[in-house]
Parts: C-alpha cells; sequence; structure tokens
C-alpha cells in the first residue's frame, strides 16, 4: 500500500516539478536583466539553505529530546523548565512565526530601504528576507536563522518526547534485566522503535516551517502591484515542500511498531 | 530439601518509600540456596515492588528510596556491585512475556550478543543448550529464524525463560510468571520450575496460594506492607503462627 502510495505521489510531483521549473525560468528571464550578478536558482538556493538549517535545528532538537527523556528525571527542574518552554513554543501557530518575523525585525533589517532603490524593485519575495539578501545583511540572516529554530526546534522536541515515552516500558525493562547497560537499550531498542515517529514529527516540524514561510512569500508576492496575479517559483516551491513533507509524515506516522507486535 | 542449605541473599531491615508512601516496612528474611522462595500476597502488598529490589530494576522508578540492606553472597546489592553485574547474576521473569523484535534465535541469544559473543557456532550452542533446559527446543527447533509471533503465551514465556537462563545467574526472579497462562501452561512452567532449583536459586512471586503450595519450598506471606509470616512453606500451610497467614491461607483472605 505505502509503496503504491509513493509511487502516485511521485506521479503527481514530476508534473508540478515541470510547471514549478517553468515558473522559475520565466521568473529569473523577467529578473535577470536587474540581477545578472547572481543569475541562477535562487528558490534553489533557498530550498537549501531552509534544508540545512532545518537539518541543524531537527539534529539538535532530537539530541536535546533525547537527554531530557533519557538521562533527566521527571523530577528535574531543568527537565521541567524546558519542557515547559517547548510547549508554549510549539503551540504557536507557525504562520505567526512567519508574520512575527516580519514585524518584528523587518525595521532593523534595512529591507525597506533596500526596495527603494529602483534596481532592488525586482527583489520582490521576501524570503530574500530568509535568503536573497543574507549576503548583504547578516543580521538578517541570523534573524531568518533564528526564527527557523524557534520553530523547528520545540515542535520536534515534543514529538521525539512523545516518541520516545511511547516505547513500552517492557520492553526496556526485559533488556534491562538482560544485563544491558543504558547505551545498548537506547541503540537496540528504543531508537528503531521510535525512529518512525521521531522522523515523521521532523517531517511535519519542516512542513509547518516551510507553510509558514511560503505565506509570507505569498503575501509579500500579492501585496506588491507590480506583482500582483502572478504566483511566484519560490512561493509554489516551499507550498509543494510543505505538502510532501506532511503527507511523507503522515505515513511515517501510521507505521507504529510497537503497537502492531502483537507479542509485546 | 533436607540437605543443610546456605543462604545467599538476605534482606536485612528493609524498607521502602516511594515519595513519602511507604510501601515495604521492616522486612528481613533470608533467602537460601537452590530452593524456590515463594512471595505470596493479595494484589498491591509490595511484592512486585519488593523482587524488583533484588535486581535493581527499581532504580529506574523514580521517588523510590530505601533503608536497610540487601547481602547477596555477604555483599551488598546496591553499594558494593554495579546494576548491570547484579543483573547479570540475578535474572527475571516477567508476568507479561516480552519478547524483542527479530526472531526466536534473536530472542535468546540476545544477552550473549550485548556480552559481545558474535560466533555463530557460540551463539547457536547457547540458543540449544537453554531452549533444552526449558524444554522449548522441540517445539521451536524448525522456527529458529521466524519471528516468535506464532508461539502461544505459553510458548512465549518459555521462551523467556530460556533468555533469562542465557545470562547463567545465580538467582532468577519469577515475578507471577504465570498471571496471563492457561492451566496447562501453567502447569509446563510450574514442573520447568522445580527442574530450575537443581542449578538455580528461584524467588518466586505470586498471588496464587495454591501454586505457592505447590511450587516453593520456603514461603512468606506479605500482607499491607508487612512480612506476616516467613518459614517452610508446609508449616505456613498446614500451621500458621498467625491469625491473618491462617485466613489467607485458608481461602477466607486475599
Amino acid at each position: 500500500m505505502q509503496s503504491i502510495a509513493l509511487v502516485v505521489l511521485g506521479a503527481v510531483f514530476v508534473p508540478v516539478w515541470h510547471v514549478l521549473q517553468k515558473l522559475y525560468v520565466s521568473e529569473v528571464q523577467v529578473s535577470s536583466a536587474a540581477r545578472v550578478s547572481e543569475p541562477l536558482s535562487r528558490p534553489i538556493g533557498d530550498l537549501y539553505f531552509f534544508l540545512s538549517i532545518s537539518f541543524l535545528a531537527i539534529v539538535f532538537a532530537v539530541i536535546c529530546a533525547f537527554y531530557l527523556e533519557e538521562w533527566l528525571r521527571e523530577t528535574n527542574w531543568v527537565r521541567r523548565f524546558i519542557e515547559s518552554l517547548v510547549g508554549i513554543l510549539s503551540s504557536v501557530p507557525s504562520l505567526l512565526y512567519g508574520l512575527l518575523a516580519i514585524a518584528i525585525f523587518l525595521p532593523y533589517s534595512g529591507v525597506f530601504r533596500t526596495i527603494e532603490v529602483p534596481m532592488a524593485a525586482e527583489n520582490s519575495d521576501t524570503v530574500s528576507l530568509k535568503t536573497g539578501t543574507f549576503q548583504e545583511d547578516t543580521t538578517l540572516f541570523y534573524i531568518a536563522v533564528l526564527t527557523f529554530i524557534f520553530l523547528v526546534m520545540p515542535r520536534t522536541i515534543k514529538t521525539t518526547q512523545e516518541a520516545l515515552g511511547a516505547v513500552p516500558v517492557p520492553i526496556r525493562e526485559a533488556a534491562y534485566a538482560l544485563g544491558a547497560n543504558q547505551w545498548q537499550v537506547l541503540m537496540k531498542h528504543v531508537v528503531p522503535l521510535s525512529f518512525p515517529r521521531i522522523l515523521a514529527g521532523a517531517c511535519r516540524a519542516m512542513s509547518c516551517a516551510l507553510a509558514a514561510a511560503a505565506l509570507v512569500v505569498g503575501i509579500c508576492v500579492w501585496s506588491r502591484p507590480a506583482q500582483s496575479g502572478q504566483v511566484s517559483g519560490r512561493f509554489m516551491l516551499f507550498l509543494g515542500g510543505a505538502l510532501l513533507l506532511s503527507i511523507l509524515s503522515s505515513f511515517l506516522a501510521e507505521r507504529h511498531p510497537f503497537v502492531s507486535t502483537q507479542y509485546t | 530439601m533436607t540437605a543443610k542449605k546456605q543462604s545467599i541473599l538476605s534482606v536485612r531491615d528493609l524498607n521502602i518509600w516511594y515519595g513519602d508512601r511507604q510501601i515495604l516496612g521492616a522486612l528481613s528474611f533470608e533467602v537460601q540456596q537452590k530452593q524456590v522462595t515463594a512471595l505470596m500476597g493479595p494484589a498491591n502488598c509490595g511484592k512486585s515492588t519488593l523482587i524488583r529490589c533484588f535486581n535493581r530494576l527499581n532504580d529506574f522508578t523514580p521517588n523510590f528510596r530505601f533503608t536497610g540492606e540487601i547481602l547477596f553472597k555477604g555483599n551488598s546489592l546496591y553499594a558494593a556491585q554495579d546494576a548491570i553485574t547484579v543483573r547479570k547474576r540475578i535474572g527475571m521473569v516477567f508476568r507479561r512475556p516480552t519478547l524483542f523484535r527479530g526472531s526466536i534465535h534473536e530472542n535468546v541469544a540476545y544477552a550473549a550478543r550485548i556480552s559481545n559473543v558474535s560466533r555463530t557456532s557460540e551463539l547457536n550452542a547457547i540458543v540449544e543448550k537453554n531452549l533444552r533446559r526449558t524444554g522449548l527446543w522441540n517445539e521451536v527447533e524448525g522456527i529458529l529464524d521466524e519471528t516468535p509471533a506464532q508461539l502461544s503465551t505459553g510458548q512465549r514465556q518459555l521462551l523467556c525463560v530460556a533468555r533469562a537462563l542465557t545470562v547463567e545467574p545465580e538467582v532468577l526472579i519469577f515475578d507471577e510468571p504465570c498471571g496471563e497462562l492457561d492451566p496447562i501452561e501453567t502447569v509446563k512452567i510450574e514442573t520447568l520450575m522445580r527442574e530450575l532449583t537443581n542449578d538455580y536459586t528461584l524467588i518466586f512471586a505470586t498471588n496464587k496460594r495454591r501454586q505457592a503450595a505447590r511450587v516453593s519450598d520456603v514461603a512468606g506471606f506479605l500482607y499491607g506492607g508487612e512480612l506476616i509470616e516467613f518459614g517452610a512453606t508446609e508449616r505456613i500451610f498446614t500451621n500458621p503462627q498467625d491469625s491473618r497467614t491462617e485466613q489467607y491461607v485458608a481461602g477466607r483472605m486475599g
């Protein structure tokens, strides 16, 4: 079933990808006159940037969640503090993050000034807020990174902790009773059993971040009269990525290895 | 049973709390070598808490604390040895047969693998020896590489016993091993337990008094966090000293 669904998904994705590429080419043609120095692959560059940052954030968040769940006791104040923080941050809607990033950080970033310069007028997508201009403005770069980290990390920590908590206690106890140490229990039982859920949670967090980015891009594109009615390639790319990741996460979440094993 | 037995585990003035709630109070008794010691009592009387102290599984319970001493061959279980060594010398079989993912062979060879035995011939020998000891070998010989999903609950419990035996423990703890089994499977486990006393010391928690009477050499009656009575099974069942034990044994309580 899963493989069929994946094939269907791939079949849908290929034409979408073609459309994206066409859109993207047209956009480059429009903008290339103004931006000769950076000719190609800005959306792709954005995506790379996005993926690498969220990958780092996810790895860090997973390590953090393992530490909280496996090494600190529930009564530990550090754990309680971080958990409440994570609870607050992960319940903030992802759209709010994008809007907050614009509202709080844009005045400091000097993007308004660049936009007023005629040459930067083509610089339509605000994801330049996230990547395009970061070469020019380091504070902006840090802001974008911080926004992403604040969006992705709490969600990943939360879902990872839930996944680890869902590993049945009897399995851990049976392994410990056979003289396994904590690392062996982690590597042989906890990680394999919780891995699909951790991955699903990470995908969902990334999907949220992508959707937020897509929304911000969309708002900024459509609010500009010169570009209204035109769909940005970057917007489509982010939206497509968000959709793909959320579908992937739902697939992964379906696979509960410990619920389906009838002999636990 | 008539031969002079040596004490292997001794509990001295053990008190256990979870947070502020006292679970067990002032327990003292000795477990003799190569005998079955039964700890019986109604549900919620602290049997599991007590036997989980012997292989230090309570270390993971938050708020667990205790006073008193548990000596294993004269050395303190908690102060003198690390938990992993203790668990390799004092094995445990749980109420629910919990098997790991993977084949029957992998399940039985688990303990050997994590102690860095990697040669196939050695692993095979360990698996065969322990499956034979539990009498499961003939039933699973052909399906060693398949998952235990097709085994019955009783067979899974026997597999768990075989797995626990692979660490070559000196003491084996059974926490209500027949709690989820039907009568025929229960008989199998009980017979196996009697056979195992040739090589091992068994500690056995149960809430079925008849089972304790059938299997054990020495029995203790736990009630409300206290060890009411402890002594030879025959004496406990025929001539109980305490009125509560008498009521329990006669089936009027618990």
